[in-house]
């Protein structure tokens, strides 16, 4: 069976961020809240002929990028670049930080962005999934004091109209 | 590799048991102990493992509870376990204990307790037919963390 009905949960994820170095920097978010959130949108004209609907018809709009979240406890938010013996944050590497030696996956003066891959273990161990952020960028983090944990929220877009699913 | 009950038992045992504000005898988890001529003594126990949801990846973590029973049966002095109470929680008050695998120096999570509440059973002890046994319970939230397996 290629396929398995066991429902997956946040218990079978695991985030993975990447950057543009030629051999890229690999953080694996090990305290993320397993919340991670993505939308993809699709942008309709809607033409009416003369106010009527029933008359009229639907044109494709512009692409529009792929919007994601995800929250993470944090234990350091500066761990490379502050001594480079150290391990890397996941604060340093979203925020690109000076000394970490995160390279962005886009060109020379674009938007700095990363590669972001979500895996799916399927618990039954037959049918995992990968799915592949590329050019992700950020739009905002927001850190935040908590109770059980202090939190780091990152929203942003991925620079692709749908994330590249597949099977592995 | 989960970090495992022995292993934080015996955390919070060698801290407990070193302790300078621990003068009187403790009485440990599986241990049987005469206490009827003891004028106070304490009962330690880490009594509620507690595993909140998480990634598979994830290091292990979980929610503890530690209870020490602060026992006192003094007719000369009334608040003796209440003074016994206020060691309790300045040996465990929001310390942070490390947890090792029992070879020197691997030091695989740590223990950091949290908050702490009292309970004065003295009065369930007097109606239970204990009338010069002073007890109270003092439970300490506590969260424990694997460092990066």
């Amino acid at each position: 069976m290629a396929v398995t009905n066991l429902t997956r949960n946040l218990r079978d994820g695991e985030l993975v961020l990447k950057d543009g170095s030629a051999t890229p920097k690999v953080l694996t978010v090990v305290l993320d809240e397993g919340d991670l959130t993505w939308t993809q949108r699709q942008q309709t004209l809607e033409i009416k002929d003369r106010g009527s609907i029933a008359a009229g018809h639907l044109r494709k709009g512009d692409d529009q990028s792929v919007a994601l979240s995800f929250t993470a406890r944090w234990t350091q938010l500066v761990g490379k670049s502050a001594a480079p013996g150290d391990p890397l944050q996941l604060y340093e590497m979203l925020m690109f930080a000076e000394g970490s030696g995160i390279e962005s996956t886009s060109g020379p003066g674009e938007q700095e962005t990363l590669t972001l891959e979500f895996t799916v273990v399927d618990p039954a161990g037959v049918a995992s999934e990968r799915i592949t952020f590329e050019k992700v960028y950020r739009e905002s983090l927001t850190m935040s004091e908590g109770e059980g944990s202090n939190l780091i929220a990152f929203s942003g877009r991925a620079f692709q109209t749908q994330p590249a699913v597949e099977r592995v | 590799m989960l970090i495992t009950p022995q292993q934080l038992l015996a955390a919070v045992q060698t801290h407990w048991a070193a302790a300078p504000e621990v003068t009187s005898p403790t009485v440990y988890p599986g241990v049987r102990s005469d206490t009827s001529r003891w004028p106070e003594w304490y009962e330690l126990w880490v009594d509620v493992w507690n595993e909140p949801t998480r990634r598979r990846i994830a290091p292990d973590q979980l929610e503890l509870t530690i209870t020490i029973h602060c026992f006192a049966q003094r007719r000369d002095v009334p608040t003796a376990a209440q003074r016994l109470a206020d060691a309790a929680r300045e040996t465990l008050a929001g310390r942070v204990l490390s947890v090792v695998d029992g070879s020197p120096g691997s030091t695989v999570g740590a223990i950091a307790i949290l908050e702490h509440r009292v309970v004065d059973l003295t009065r369930d002890q007097h109606a239970a037919g204990h009338p010069h046994l002073q007890h109270l319970v003092v439970s300490f939230a506590a969260r424990a963390q694997q460092y990066d397996p």
